[in-house]
């Protein structure tokens, strides 16, 4: 490969920065717009508007051809340069041996316009440590991040690479079951209840009208309505969400390094040296359990920050019986779980209390607002839940590999292996001590800073030797 | 595994220091119970409320120079072995940690202007994410134990 001289992004990143600059006018714009009706409507109250609108408009376009010209790059032996500003000059430079990730990804427009944006990150400070070129024609994009991989001598024909690999896809099959039972309802429906009212204005008025009516004559009968079609809305909306992120999902691996492709709009490729993997999340979801499905996902040191969650998903879905087939492919050092020793009977009763105490400050709040007990209801699925918390929890450990079982409402089984642990902890209070209980908790890297996993009442007298353990770690790792 | 405390304890310098800490906790509060009764004078608020904050300020004095301390002198331990760095603090609940040392990314030492007075140092010790502290070392032990931990944990970062 040739080094380049100073080089600037396609043209079009002008329209995308643009585009970015409109987005953040719009509300501006509009409460200008809303001010200015409400004076009389005359041909004056018009020219303010645009005569605040067009410039601002103009000063949008001016500034993203500005920043487009600014913003140029270059390959150098030994690092990529960019430097940027318009009025504050930046300058970075990007030592591949630094690179902890890199991505194209290519929203709708750009993939009309046969364009990537090339998004790199950086091992360092969290502000820093990412950037983006938006827009790059896809031979630069490959090229550029061939370079930051480390491999600018060899150029790999990416076509038989992949045709070797072994490779993860998600069937169409599995995506409407896994989008069935994400289990993300409850998200889509807080937020639908957060923006009720404005979600009300929206609605024609004489069947809020009619709504309202009937709260008075069927009381809580309308309540249980809308709250079960809200409910149904909620679910309809997780499904197409869940579609739009998952759809296309494969998971390719050749070498250390996975990739994994996802989503129906906005594309989605993330790549991932399997080392980095910090922890692995076997979810075992409500809706899931019942049909022997799981998710698996894992923790990421460095990367993966584009996650909304910070988690990176491997396997949406897949039957629990096929797990360590999967897990055989993509990571094969975490297959083979140690044994997990399930919680001592001692602590069923902290579990199931833990459950009930919330109800104590929860049912006095209600019952301000409503007066009824009605929130009584959830109480048995409250504590049942905590029954399942202490049947599900448990921890397991061998020479390489710390397994450890919780539920919060999922049931979800975190791998760890000894290299990544960061630190254990135990701890003990004084209602602990009193029954022989401790709780255990362990702590990983996860971007963007690290991960604590607690497990609450395990026995005193189970809980092996963790600096025997750790002590090998020093030794073999 | 048990719960019993390691052997290595922090210096006794610190009771003192940590009793001057809670007086200037204390004066926070005994000022702000002031500021209620002396604006009091002007709107009128119920008596109550300044007796409750005077109770409740006397009571977190009382337990933070007199109580806390002493306790929290008998709880702390710490041990540096050379594989791992092991600690344990806590109160009500008490917490032990295990650091192996391999994954240990610095260490550091920090005093604020009353440790300064009694010549005593905090010592951070930072893995890839979280931090741990141990309060309370003279400074020399502090600056044993730092170079110490550095060259036992050769500080690479090879699982990054």
């Amino acid at each position: 490969m040739t080094m380049s001289e100073y080089k600037r992004q396609h043209p079009f990143m002008i329209l995308l920065s643009l585009m970015g600059q409109l987005k953040s006018l719009i509300i501006p714009i509009v409460l200008i717009f809303i001010f200015q009706d409400q004076g009389a409507a005359g041909s004056t109250e018009n020219l303010v508007f645009l005569g605040i609108t067009i410039p601002l408009i103009v000063l949008s376009v001016v500034y993203s051809i500005f920043k487009w010209v600014f913003y140029t790059y270059r390959l150098q032996e030994d690092a990529l340069i960019v430097k940027s500003g318009v009025f504050v000059k930046k300058r970075r430079y990007i030592k591949p041996e630094r690179v902890q990730t890199t991505s194209l990804e290519a929203g709708i427009l750009l993939r009309i316009s046969g364009l990537v944006s090339l998004k790199v990150e950086t091992a360092g400070s969290k502000k820093d440590a990412e950037f983006t070129l938006v827009a790059l024609k896809k031979e630069e994009a490959e090229t550029i991040k061939a370079y930051l991989k480390g491999d600018h001598v060899v150029e790999k024909s990416e076509e038989t690479e992949n045709e070797e690999a072994p490779y993860i896809e998600i069937g169409l099959k599995n995506l409407f079951i896994a989008a069935l039972t994400s289990g993300r309802v409850g998200v889509v429906f807080f937020f639908l209840l957060a923006f009720s009212f404005e979600i009300m204005d929206l609605l024609p008025e004489n069947l809020v009208n009619s709504y309202y009516g009937s709260l008075i004559t069927e009381g809580m009968l309308a309540i249980l309505v809308a709250v079960v079609i809200v409910l149904i809305v909620s679910w309809v909306i997780s499904i197409v969400r869940y579609v739009l992120r998952f759809a296309l999902f494969k998971v390719e691996v050749s070498g250390d390094e996975l990739t994994i492709t996802r989503g129906l709009l906005v594309k989605r490729t993330f790549r991932l040296k399997r080392h980095r993997i910090q922890a692995i999340n076997i979810t075992e979801g409500l809706l899931r359990q019942p049909f022997d499905l799981a998710s698996v996902s894992c923790e990421v040191a460095g990367g993966g920050s584009y996650e909304p969650d910070f988690k990176v998903t491997l396997i949406p879905l897949c039957k629990k019986n096929e797990l360590n087939r999967y897990l055989e492919k993509l990571v094969p050092e975490y297959v083979g779980t140690p044994e997990v020793t399930p919680l001592p009977g001692a602590s069923l009763r902290r579990y199931i209390l833990r459950s009930i105490i919330p109800y104590l400050f929860v049912i006095p709040v209600f019952f301000f607002f409503i007066e009824s007990l009605l929130i009584l209801v959830t109480l048995p699925v409250s504590i049942y839940l905590g029954i399942l918390r202490y049947k599900d929890g448990g921890f397991g450990l061998d020479d390489t590999m710390l397994v450890q079982r919780t539920r919060l409402i999922a049931k979800r089984t975190v791998l760890a292996k000894r290299r990544t642990t960061q630190d254990v902890t135990l701890s003990q209070n004084i209602l602990q001590k009193r029954k022989d209980l401790m709780s255990f908790s362990f702590t990983v890297m996860s971007t963007p800073s690290h991960k604590t996993f607690i497990l609450k009442d395990i026995g005193s007298k189970a809980i092996p030797d963790f600096h025997t353990w750790l002590q090998k770690s020093t030794q073999n790792d | 595994m048990t719960l019993t405390p390691p052997k290595e304890r922090l210096n006794p310098k610190a009771i003192k220091a940590w009793r001057i800490k809670g007086t200037l906790y204390f004066s926070v509060y005994v000022i702000l119970t002031a500021a209620f009764f002396i604006t009091r004078i002007f709107i009128s608020m119920p008596l109550e409320i300044g007796l409750i904050l005077t109770g409740v300020s006397l009571l977190l004095g009382i337990i933070q120079i007199l109580v806390v301390p002493k306790l929290r002198m008998i709880y702390w331990g710490y041990e540096i072995k050379d594989n791992e760095i092991d600690i344990q603090h806590g109160i009500i609940v008490v917490k032990r940690t295990l650091i192996p040392m391999a994954r240990i990314q610095h260490v550091d030492t920090e005093h604020g202007p009353i440790m300064r007075q009694f010549e005593l140092a905090t010592l951070n010790i930072a893995t890839a994410g979280t931090e741990h502290k141990i309060p309370a070392l003279d400074f020399d032990t502090a600056r044993t134990l730092r170079k110490k931990i550095s060259s036992l944990a050769a500080l690479s970062d090879d699982d990054v």
